[in-house]
């Protein structure tokens, strides 16, 4: 019989009480309780009240992370250049974008190094670098690109698709300066409003409007694609088809909420590498916010439409608390 | 026992509602400060908490059609460059 010291190099650990600070994995023995335990135990993923943007808005991006967020662009009454910064907390007004923007894409994994680029009018090529306080000029997309998410750190990024003339099958790659292709998705036609997660080696694209234009018409869709670096391919489908959700994280853990075949929705989907599964319901139907998650376990939407069609500032977050439970048999 | 409470509240922000209180009660916001909460103890103690306003099902459903009628309305005034814009025309909501 296999046994833990062959599985894992090292004996378990006989303690009268939890260590303080116990590692992801560790599996010990609490003779107080009698116990066998084991830290890294995921709970239950929950949405919470997050802090309200300054602007409301909805058409605009996000980069970062549940607690670390930048936002930048969309729209409520017009096109808007303002960017804020969340801290877990609260969101600061700061540095306005170079340009009023809406519908574009991002990437980057902290508030001190973020993209954005693309985005409408006019399906831009350009990109933003922000460095923590102000804007300076990127790499231009070599496609014109708008309503679509890009994904990763500020230089391993990727962007998924979006409308263009016509709507995009390719993809782009950025490595902090330059954006090169990143092959197309093996789909007939384009798609856009689709959430992007991952990284420029490995990412995961899903739902969206799926453009059959000319000849055929709009179709919101669930397809998830996976990108493993050098192509496309085909993996299991959401189980609701959603277009201008929000969603993030990687290529192994993502995430997606709100908007499913009606206007808005509060249901989320969890991504694990291999399959989409229902998640917790956010408390307030959205749509068309904006997203920051460095996986599906932790996130951050923000802004969007409710369920009415008004455009909302308030923000919710996704937690899934990490701890520690005892080992048991069923 | 009604499932569910309603009632209209200010959003504050982070810590309007929290971890706990999702996992302690049913919650879903609506249009117009609209708050559908789940009828027990931790729910109807939040509803206080945040200065709610109680309100019959037929008063919720009310403020929420009237918010969902006016958007309506608002959406069908827009452009059509406007309107391809936006996800779609607002559709009829019911309470549970």
């Amino acid at each position: 019989m296999t046994t833990y010291p062959q599985i894992n190099g090292l004996r378990v650990k006989y303690l009268s009480a939890d260590p303080a600070n116990p590692e992801t994995g560790q599996v010990w023995y609490n003779s107080t309780t009698g116990a066998l335990r084991v830290d890294g135990i995921q709970g239950t993923g929950t949405w919470a009240a997050g802090g309200t943007m300054n602007q409301a808005r909805d058409q605009f991006a996000g980069a970062g992370t549940k607690d670390d967020m930048i936002a930048v662009g969309g729209v409520n009454s017009g096109d808007k250049n303002n960017s804020e910064v969340y801290n877990g907390s609260a969101w600061t007004a700061v540095t306005v974008f170079p340009s009023t923007v809406k519908k574009s894409g991002s990437t980057g994994d902290t508030t001190s190094a973020a993209n954005f680029c693309g985005g409408d009018p006019g399906a831009k090529t350009s990109t933003q670098h922000w460095n923590g306080s102000g804007w300076t000029a990127g790499g231009n997309l070599s496609q014109g690109r708008a309503n679509f998410q890009g994904s990763g750190p500020h230089t391993a990024g990727i962007a998924l698709c979006g409308q263009g003339s016509p709507t995009n099958t390719n993809c782009e790659k950025y490595n902090g300066s330059s954006w090169t292709s990143a092959g197309s998705i093996p789909t007939a036609a384009g798609i856009f409003g689709s959430i992007c997660a991952g990284t420029s080696a490995a990412a995961i694209g899903a739902g969206g409007y799926y453009d059959l234009r000319p000849g055929g018409s709009e179709a919101q869709t669930a397809l998830t694609f996976s990108y493993d670096g050098s192509s496309w391919s085909n993996v299991n489908s959401m189980n609701t088809v959603r277009y201008q959700a929000m969603g993030g994280g990687t290529q192994g853990s993502a995430y997606v909420a709100g908007y499913a075949s009606g206007p808005t929705a509060t249901t989320s989907e969890q991504w694990d590498g291999t399959s989409w599964t229902a998640g917790a319901a956010m408390a307030i139907s959205r749509n068309t916010g904006a997203s920051a998650a460095a996986t599906g376990a932790n996130a951050t939407v923000a802004g969007g439409n409710n369920a009415s069609g008004t455009i909302i500032a308030t923000s919710e977050e996704y937690t899934t608390p990490v701890g520690t439970q005892s080992i048991t048999t069923s | 026992m009604a499932l569910f409470l309603y009632g209209t509240a200010t959003h504050t922000g982070k810590g309007f509602f929290t971890r706990e209180d999702r996992l302690n009660f049913f919650l879903r916001g609506h249009p117009g400060n609209v708050w559908v909460v789940g009828n027990n103890e931790k729910g109807a103690l939040w509803l206080a908490e945040k200065n709610g306003v109680e309100k019959t099902k037929a008063e919720a459903q009310a403020i929420v059609t009237a918010e969902v009628e006016a958007a309506k309305a608002a959406w069908d005034a827009l452009s059509d460059e406007d309107k391809a814009a936006h996800p779609g025309r607002p559709t009829d909501i019911t309470l549970p």
